[in-house]
């Protein structure tokens, strides 16, 4: 019988920091504001474009939870300026829109 | 009347620094900062574009005063905050981080730069609010976050 999943076992959360220096490669949505995603092993990852300068300029999400917001895009995300076409990843995306 | 080069000099001699020329390497550097527009870090734009549209208010005080329409008030308010917008991308210095602000404004609005005035009343008047209300919303909407503006525009892009 396996173990109970304890807080000593559970794995650390990868902080906003950590995927920021995280090497992601990107593609462009069809949605209005979350401009991009990625497959990121089990995760799909998702960046909304905000209103810059009044907001960050961008908030990043992982599962459609939001991880946090920023204003530089990471040296190490790279981008492909193809849209995605109906991938498991595009049909995953949640309107990210502000309420 | 002196010779051009001749003048450069003389004219460059009376400052305390060295005056830098068109063909002097520093040149383009030094040119960013002419009329106090720099290429600045996220947060020196952001202070700076909410410097100025925090102005709007004492503006319209202004305007009121001056017996200034309504209808005049909100476009000189959306004229500014719009106008102050697009001069903060300008400071930008990463053109993707440009061409996404403007990719999303395409996808929102229709236009890189963001909604019109006309499509603000539009998108207003779609509530069922009366004129003048539709006006004083696009001036308080130039004074805060864009949330509300968002909500109107609020659709999904039509799957290609």
């Amino acid at each position: 019988m396996s173990e109970p999943l304890t807080a000593d076992r559970v794995p650390p959360r990868m902080s906003l920091d950590d995927r920021l220096i995280k090497e992601v490669k990107w593609l462009k949505t069809n949605d209005p504001t979350a401009l991009w995603c990625a497959q990121v092993g089990a995760e799909t990852w998702t960046v909304r474009v905000n209103d810059f300068p009044e907001e960050h300029l961008y908030t990043l999400f992982v599962n459609d939870e939001e991880l946090g917001s920023f204003d530089e895009w990471p040296r190490n995300w790279s981008r492909a300026e193809d849209v995605s076409n109906g991938s498991s990843v595009e049909s995953r995306l949640r309107f990210h829109h502000r309420a | 009347m002196l010779p051009l080069q001749q003048a450069i000099t003389e004219f460059g001699g009376q400052f305390r620094d060295a005056m830098i020329e068109p063909e002097d390497e520093a040149y383009e550097e030094a040119r960013k900062v002419y009329n106090g527009m720099i290429d600045r870090r996220p947060s020196e734009i952001r202070a700076w574009y909410r410097g100025r549209t925090a102005e709007i208010s004492e503006f319209n005080q202004g305007w009121i005063a001056e017996g200034v329409s309504l209808e005049e008030r909100a476009r000189r308010a959306w004229r500014i905050r719009h106008d102050t917008r697009v001069r903060a991308r300008s400071m930008m210095e990463n053109p993707a981080e440009v061409e996404d602000l403007g990719e999303r404004d395409r996808r929102l609005y229709g236009n890189p730069d963001g909604p019109t005035f006309d499509q603000l009343v539009r998108e207003n008047d779609r509530l069922g609010l009366r004129q003048d209300e539709v006006y004083e919303r696009i001036i308080r909407g130039s004074q805060t976050t864009n949330r509300e503006v968002n909500k109107l525009f609020d659709r999904k892009v039509p799957s290609p």
